[in-house]
């Protein structure tokens, strides 16, 4: 039987599913998973002043957990791989484009949505960050901090369904970012994804899923729509006519890395055949009402 | 008659002194004392010691030369096992694309038909089954 377990952490709806019988093993796995998603929030947050995360940002250099020294270098591996398209280093740029606290505490203060900011300036992205590993110590470079929003709860789903696994076939979604392991009774992970129309079912039995989109976490300065994903090529909330990219990956953290690149494609046909000469399964929709899928997907 | 066999003998018994007089020069008795005496020459201490040397050398050198043999041969182990290793990374490598150009050749060529997905089960597909989750933009 399929049991549930749904809770807050970082700033957005966790849900683990856990295919075993209801029975004590299942109960300790969810408080298990419970607690080592706030232990994940704790070291990775930027909105939380006790984080590992907000301790090196604040100093500029620390010695750090082996959560947030994993994730770093996988973001800096990201961001060489995505040619710059994900950036670890946007966090001034969020900041500058009004995303300085989380967006639940946003939407308290400001429930409109409607957000009366300035113009943000451009600012610069693309610093400097290294990584000593046998140290276990990252500095940045002048002016240069880190957010690790969407990669981050990319990580915890994956760590978490790692360890829940071992009770079971499982699937844990924090907010858009899915990960998957073991394949369930009825085969797959059936998953929804929303369209331009509705929905469709994907059905996944390994790896992950993310979703990367300017539809929510969005607010208006001056008229204009402002949102949450940056270009680092310019510092400012992305241009891009496409709502949402969900992409399909070995993990949910690769998955959260290829929906950002895809959505900072510009356009449609380019994330398009991006997908489709990297082989990344994606579902690409459109602000004019388009959906495309890509990469195999079909 | 008797004079006859007197010279008859008196011929071989100097036939027969004749070869034992050159058996006995053909000896050499003397050559004996000559290497005594070479033997005490000056050079020949000199000729000892450096025959030593050259033994001595060359005992050092086929020492070098079976170390950095034997570290040769243990460098070509080496190369000979990472060439395998590599060989075999690539073999696989080859053959899980050829595997993965079947796969995706028979799902773009198989579509319409749900048997065939089934028979080459795809890593992610579209499903009818009812959605246990859903994404959203995070």
């Amino acid at each position: 039987m399929l049991l549930r377990r749904s809770f807050r952490a970082m700033g957005t709806d966790v849900e683990c599913v856990l295919e075993r019988p209801d029975d004590a093993v299942a109960e300790h796995a969810f408080d298990a998973a419970e607690a080592e998603f706030a232990r994940l929030e704790a070291a990775l947050s930027r909105f939380r002043s006790d984080s590992g995360l907000s301790r090196l940002n604040a100093a500029g250099e620390h010695t750090v957990g082996r959560d947030l020294l994993e994730l770093a270098t996988a973001a800096l591996e990201a961001r060489e791989r995505t040619g710059g398209r994900f950036d670890p280093t946007v966090h001034e740029a969020l900041v500058a484009a009004g995303y300085d606290r989380s967006f639940e505490l946003l939407e308290r203060e400001f429930p409109s949505s409607s957000v009366a900011l300035a113009e943000p300036p451009p600012e610069r992205c693309g610093g400097s960050v290294r990584i000593d590993r046998a140290r276990s110590h990252i500095e940045l470079g002048a002016g240069t901090r880190i957010d690790l929003g969407g990669i981050a709860k990319g990580h915890a789903a994956d760590r978490v369904a790692t360890a829940l696994a071992h009770a079971g076939p499982c699937l844990v979604s924090a907010g858009g970012d899915i990960a998957v392991r073991g394949a369930p009774a009825a085969g797959v992970w059936a998953i929804a994804v929303p369209t331009c129309d509705g929905e469709i079912t994907i059905g996944l039995s390994q790896g992950g899923l993310a979703t990367s989109g300017i539809d929510r976490r969005h607010w208006r300065s001056d008229g204009e729509e402002r949102h949450h994903i940056i270009d680092p090529a310019t510092g400012l909330p992305a241009v891009t006519d496409m709502v949402r990219v969900t992409a399909v990956a070995a993990s949910a953290r690769d998955a959260e890395v290829l929906a950002t690149a895809l959505l900072l494609a510009g356009d449609l046909e380019t994330a398009a055949a991006e997908a489709d000469a990297a082989g990344t399964p994606c579902v690409l929709v459109s602000r004019d009402g388009r959906t495309r899928l890509a990469g195999g997907l079909s | 008659m008797t004079n006859h066999v007197a010279r008859l003998y008196a011929l071989a018994t100097s036939l027969i002194v004749f070869f034992a007089v050159w058996l006995t020069i053909s000896a050499h008795p003397w050559s004996q004392s000559s290497a005594s005496s070479s033997a005490a020459s000056p050079t020949t201490p000199a000729l000892i010691a450096r025959e030593r040397q050259l033994r001595a050398e060359t005992r050092r050198v086929n020492l070098i030369v079976n170390r950095r043999f034997a570290a040769y041969r243990r460098a070509l182990a080496r190369r000979n096992h990472a060439n395998a290793v590599a060989r075999a990374q690539h073999a696989g490598q080859l053959a899980a694309a050829r595997n993965a150009a079947v796969v995706a050749s028979q799902r773009v060529a198989s579509a319409p038909v749900q048997s065939s997905s089934v028979a080459a089960p795809a890593p992610v597909r579209i499903v009818t089954l009812p959605a246990v989750a859903s994404t959203r933009t995070s």
